[in-house]
C-alpha cells in the first residue's frame, strides 16, 4: 500500500509538471511562435488550444489524483481496484486478445491488398505485422528472462 | 476447482464486502470465487485459508486429484511393467 501511495504521488507530480509545461507551452506558441518558428495566427492558435487541452486534461487528473491521496478510504478502495488479481487478468487477456485479433486482421488485409488488390498499402500492412511481431518476441523475451 | 469460501464466510456471518477488504480484492473477485468462475492465486487462496483459520486444502478442492487412480497409475508405471 505504502509502494503504492509512493507511486501514486509521483505519477501526480508528473502531471503537474505536464500541466506546468502545457500551460508555458499554450503562452509560448501564442507569444512567440511567429517570430521564432514563422507560424500563421491560425497555426499559433492550433497549438495553444492543443496545448491548452492537454492542460484541462492534466488539472483535471490532478485533481482526481489529489483528492485520492487526501482521502485514506478513496486511496484504499484505488489500491484495491488496481492491484485486483482477477481484474489484472482480464485485462492482461482482454489485451492479449485484442492484439491477436489486430494480427489477425492485418493478416487477411496483407492477403486482400497483396493478392486482390496489388498496392502499396499491402506493403505497409506486412511492414506493421513485422515490426508488431518482433516487438511482441521482444517483450516475450524480457518477460521470459525476467520470470 | 471447487471451494468451500461461500460455505465458511456464511458460517462465520462475515458479508462479501468484508471479506474482499480483508483479502484487499473487489467484492466481484469475491463473488466470482464463490461461483466457481475464478480460480485463485496461490497468494489469494493462502490469505483467505489464513482468514478463515484453515489450510489451503481444507478450502479449496483440487478436483484433478480426486479423478487420479493411484493404483492404475502405479500399475502402468514402468517400474511395474518389467516385473
Amino acid at each position: 500500500m505504502e509502494k503504492f501511495k509512493k507511486m501514486l504521488i509521483i505519477k501526480t507530480a508528473a502531471i503537474g509538471v505536464l500541466a506546468i509545461i502545457s500551460v508555458v507551452g499554450a503562452l509560448f506558441f501564442k507569444l512567440l511562435g511567429s517570430q521564432l518558428f514563422g507560424m500563421s495566427d491560425e497555426a499559433k492558435s492550433n497549438s495553444a488550444l492543443l496545448c491548452f487541452i492537454v492542460f484541462l486534461v492534466a488539472i483535471l487528473g490532478f485533481g482526481l489524483h489529489f483528492i485520492t491521496l487526501k482521502n485514506e478510504k478513496e486511496l484504499r478502495r484505488t489500491y484495491i481496484k488496481q492491484t485486483d488479481e482477477r481484474l489484472l487478468q482480464i485485462k492482461a487477456k482482454s489485451s492479449n486478445l485484442t492484439l491477436n485479433i489486430i494480427i489477425g486482421a492485418l493478416y487477411a488485409g496483407i492477403i486482400y491488398t497483396n493478392t486482390i488488390d496489388n498496392n502499396t498499402v499491402g506493403k505497409l500492412l506486412l511492414q506493421l505485422l513485422v515490426a508488431i511481431l518482433i516487438l511482441r518476441g521482444l517483450v516475450s523475451y524480457i518477460y521470459t528472462k525476467m520470470m | 476447482m471447487k471451494n468451500k469460501i461461500q460455505e465458511m464466510r456464511k458460517s462465520r456471518r462475515v458479508t462479501q464486502q468484508e471479506l474482499a477488504d480483508a483479502l484487499s480484492v473487489t467484492r466481484q473477485t469475491i463473488i466470482s470465487l464463490e461461483n466457481g468462475k475464478y480460480n485463485a492465486s496461490l497468494t489469494l487462496a493462502h490469505k483467505a485459508a489464513q482468514f478463515f483459520g484453515v489450510s489451503i486444502e481444507e478450502l479449496f478442492i483440487f478436483e484433478g486429484d480426486e479423478n487420479i487412480d493411484i493404483t492404475a497409475l502405479l500399475l502402468n508405471s514402468p517400474i511395474f511393467r518389467e516385473k
